[in-house]
């Protein structure tokens, strides 16, 4: 089912609010500013990708060190059990709206480590709802810039009227991490605590 | 009184129908002068933002910003002014628009020129969450950034954008522009405190010890200032540095002696610090502290921060034009613009403050993409031991000179401004005042580069010795 | 003391300065090249991708008419990315009735292409997903049960088919099939899996670079065969002069003899030719 054909979405366009929401979603379409934040090779390919040579400045992106400010979060190399808490922390911080992109085989399947580690983490879309998965390994700063256009097709069509489409991505039973030892992290929470409660 | 306070006791008056109360007069203010100095101020600043952005890319051989043109809020704006239609009309006309050749290249060059980028990052940011950590003190922290606006646009409203554009003409206008981008501090230091985060409280706690720090050699380099011209009073500094022929470059205070040249490079430096921009930005140090006192602000409040920077350093170039460069005046002449009737003089003098605080501004920002952070003990080094004692030397030397020009004559004056006194000096004396200093300062410097550094042979065989 | 104070000024404003020039240089350069003709930027949605090498391995791809489904790249894959049915056909050979590659498993690392008998896995040189590029690339829904998205041959065919008509021409049923299929709202892989991903000139292309490979490695082999056998009827009239230096005290030095002025002409290797000239008798 396309964004467009969900119920109510049509209505909303004949509201003429619509417009100051599609000039909202080229707002954030063009100016999606990245948490700066990687743990392993891609995180080289990343910091390539804000450099002279790819340059994501030019699709607006620039890297902000605090979560608080960012929309993007690119979860850029291998993620392992214990650092898999702190991501979901960070992404809690995050303020909405905010996206995942799921940079290199590390951070969307475990990889070369999904196999035999006892460490890693097989996927980082266990903890974190994933926008978008970028497969390589590591992904070169084009494929990042690709992903990142693909990114911003779905941003274009983010609506503030009607409801977010966040379905509860988790795999929880046998399959959840550590075996169950650990707490599994609830997505269906109606709305993230931003590091505690209320908002202005 | 000035043009300006003509058009808000005449508005008052009206607005009133008769003897204008606090009410009227406040709305008339708001309307001739606040709103229109936000319109011009907040513009500019945001526009900073995006020429910071490509400044900065062209330093690093990158292209910047090249995404978002103006096809965003056109098409709003089409979307705006169509209500009325369907929504697939307006797609089809917004089409037939753009397609336009002169429209189409237009918003090419836009695209390139990245001028859509401002919007983009203001709408998003009203677009986003607005969060209050738990453990912070919401009425301190809602109300830092709005305080850090208001320490950063209240001293605008001392500062001569024209002959008769002046909104506060008072006495005490140098003092008064410093005391009150102090609120800045207290606004840095709520927002460190409120923010209930450890990475805000050291970074509120290092912004106030480094904007305490630097204001003393700003207080200084602005009284040294005073000690010259005699009066605090902007205005009239402004017209102190009025020299009337074609060279009225040579009025201006950074050419009166070198120790005015000098207070404007310390005025300068440390007025870098005020503003919290590299290499000053201790306050911000995203490798140290994540993001500083404004950690945990998001979406409008920290865009509200992020305007407070970018109208301080046009603040910082607005006055060290007016105390050192000539304020409004252009450096070719005057009298050629004082006459022009005031709907044509007062742009164009706008426009010369306009250009010399842009100016500074660009300066600035190739600083912050050339040279690293400081340590914060550097920081503070820097201040109390470099720039005070440049400072207090500085104004030493000035009442030197002074004492040597052994009195004033009175001073031409300046269009609306009033004639000064000014120092008794000859253009024997302003060579002298020149000649003597700057030969002090080489001797001084060559003794210390033979004593501590390497000096070029030819220099040492000149001056003899080892070296 | 203040003349130590001096010099820290003045070699603080000289560094400065100099840093500055540098930039300066730079920020002057750039702006006035014409649109950032300076910059080392390459726009890569505008400008196509850059390829770094022949060697470059972007994605792995597998042409289904070739596979024979030995499992040879399955047994070689260190994260068994790799799934894959096969049939036998009417001339009783194996073929893929269907073959996944899990990209986001995938490391590239190239081992399958290797092991690959029959040349059917192959590494393409760009990794372009570019989303203009409509038709070529699908989103597949996805969980974090690492993936059982399948798809045989006529169903990528169909799968294309479907993609390429706008959504108002689909009739329900294949609305709903595509639906299972294609994710577009949910978590998204950007990615082509197993089948069809060539168009056709990417395919002419790929089938003349494996043929150029193939011929390549057919010269060469032919070429070193003739060579093996140049040299055994070149070592053929020899075997007297040998093995007498051989059978010295210097076993580890095969290339002894020919060092010596007495050897015979018929060894045609480098040091001997570097060496001796064209000793022709």
């Amino acid at each position: 089912m396309t964004t467009d054909e969900r119920p109510g979405n049509r209505a909303d366009e004949q509201v003429h609010m619509a417009a100051v929401d599609e000039f909202l979603a080229w707002g954030k379409e063009h100016s999606l500013f990245y948490l700066l934040f990687a743990t392993a090779c891609c995180g080289i390919e990343l910091m390539q990708a804000g450099g002279p040579r790819y340059d994501v400045d030019r699709l607006g992106m620039i890297p902000r060190a605090t979560p608080r400010q960012a929309d993007l979060m690119i979860v850029a190399g291998t993620i392992t059990h214990k650092m898999a808490g702190r991501v979901r922390t960070l992404w809690e911080q995050m303020t909405e709206p905010r996206w995942v992109v799921s940079m290199g085989s590390c951070a969307n399947s475990g990889g070369p480590f999904s196999k035999w580690s006892y460490s890693v983490l097989n996927g980082i879309d266990k903890y974190v709802p994933v926008d978008i998965y970028i497969p390589g390994c590591p992904p070169r700063p084009e494929a990042l810039i690709d992903g990142v256009m693909a990114l911003r097709e779905r941003v274009k069509r983010y609506r503030t009227v009607g409801e977010r489409d966040r379905t509860p991505y988790i795999v929880a039973g046998p399959e959840a991490p550590f075996g169950g030892h650990c707490k599994v992290p609830d997505f269906t929470a109606k709305k993230p605590d931003g590091g505690g409660g209320g908002s202005a | 009184m000035n043009g300006f306070g003509y058009a808000v006791d005449a508005l008052a008056a009206w607005l009133a129908g008769g003897e204008p109360g606090w009410i009227a007069l406040t709305i008339a203010v708001l309307a001739v002068w606040v709103v229109p100095i936000l319109l011009l101020v907040f513009p500019i600043a945001a526009l900073g933002q995006i020429l910071e952005r490509k400044i900065a890319a062209a330093i690093q051989r990158r292209v910047g910003p090249s995404s978002a043109g103006l096809d965003g809020p056109l098409r709003f704006g089409f979307r705006v002014l169509l209500f009325f239609l369907p929504r697939a009309r307006q797609d089809r006309i917004f089409a037939a628009f753009c397609n336009l050749r002169p429209v189409r290249s237009l918003l090419l060059v836009s695209r390139r020129l990245g001028l859509g980028q401002f919007v983009a990052d203001g709408i998003k940011m009203l677009g986003k969450e607005d969060i209050v950590p738990t453990g912070a003190d919401g009425i301190v922290f809602r109300l830092a950034p709005y305080l850090a606006l208001a320490g950063a646009f209240l001293p605008f409203c001392v500062v001569p954008f024209g002959q008769h554009l002046v909104m506060l003409e008072t006495e005490v206008a140098a003092l008064f522009a410093i005391a009150v981008s102090g609120i800045v501090v207290v606004a840095l230091k709520m927002a460190g405190w409120g923010s209930g985060s450890k990475w805000s409280l050291l970074g509120g706690m290092r912004a106030v010890a480094q904007l305490v720090s630097y204001e003393v050699p700003i207080g200084l380099a602005v009284g040294g200032v005073v000690l010259w011209c005699g009066t605090m009073d902007l205005h009239a500094i402004v017209g102190q540095q009025y020299e009337p022929g074609v060279f009225s470059l040579l009025g201006w205070n950074v050419v009166q002696s070198p120790f005015l040249a000098t207070l404007a490079a310390v005025f300068f430096i440390a007025g870098l610090a005020e503003c919290q921009r590299s290499p000053f930005d201790m306050a911000e140090a995203e490798s140290e502290l994540v993001s500083g006192f404004n950690t945990e602000y998001s979406g409008l409040r920290w865009g509200l921060f992020a305007m407070a920077e970018y109208t301080e350093m046009l603040l910082i170039g607005a006055l060290l034009a007016t105390l050192f460069f000539g304020g409004y005046q252009s450096p070719i002449g005057e009298e050629w613009i004082v006459g022009l009737p005031v709907w044509l003089e007062v742009p164009i003098h706008g426009a010369i403050l306009g250009v010399k605080v842009v100016t500074v501004f660009l300066v600035m920002m190739w600083i912050r993409w050339t040279l690293p952070r400081f340590r914060v003990d550097q920081v503070m080094r820097l201040s109390w031991l470099v720039l005070v004692p440049m400072c207090l030397v500085s104004m030493f030397g000035l009442a030197v000179t002074l004492l040597a020009a052994g009195g004033t004559h009175a001073g031409e004056a300046f269009g609306r401004v009033a004639s000064r006194p000014r120092p008794d000096l000859h253009w024997l004396g302003h060579l002298a005042a020149w000649a003597v200093p700057v030969a002090i300062g080489a001797c001084l410097v060559v003794m210390a580069k033979k004593k501590h550094g390497q000096v070029h042979p030819a220099l040492q065989r000149l001056t003899g010795g080892r070296s | 003391m203040i003349l130590a104070w001096i010099h820290d000024v003045v070699e603080a404003v000289q560094s400065c300065v100099s840093g500055m020039r540098t930039t300066g240089r730079f920020l002057v350069e750039n702006l006035r090249g014409e649109g950032g003709a300076m910059s080392a930027t390459r726009e890569y949605p505008e400008q196509p991708a850059e390829v770094v090498g022949d060697r470059q391995r972007g994605h792995l791809v597998n042409d289904a008419d070739r596979c024979i489904v030995c499992h040879a790249c399955d047994t070689v894959c260190p994260v068994d990315c790799f799934k894959m049915d096969g049939e036998r056909d009417g001339d009783n050979k194996m073929r893929a009735s269907r073959f996944d590659i899990d990209l986001s498993k995938c490391i590239y690392c190239g081992l399958c292409v290797r092991a690959c008998p029959t040349d059917s896995l192959s590494m393409t040189r760009t990794f372009e997903m570019d989303p203009q590029h409509e038709g070529k690339r699908f989103l597949f829904r996805r969980n974090s049960k690492q993936v059982d998205v399948r798809f045989d041959a006529p169903e990528m065919e169909r799968l294309h088919a479907l993609a390429a008509q706008p959504r108002e021409a689909l009739s329900a049923e294949d609305r709903a099939w595509l639906d299972a299929r294609i994710d577009d709202r949910g978590q998204h892989l950007i990615g082509i899996y197993g089948l069809g991903f060539f168009t056709p000139e990417q395919k002419a292309e790929a089938d003349a670079a494996r043929e150029a490979k193939k011929k390549a490695k057919d010269a060469a082999a032919a070429a070193a065969k003739a060579k093996a056998a140049a040299a055994a009827a070149a070592a053929a009239p020899k075997p007297a002069s040998v093995p007498a230096p051989a059978a010295g005290a210097t076993p580890a030095a095969p290339a002894a003899p020919p060092a010596a002025p007495g050897a015979p002409p018929a060894t045609k290797s480098g040091p001997d030719a570097a060496s001796g000239g064209s000793p022709t008798p």
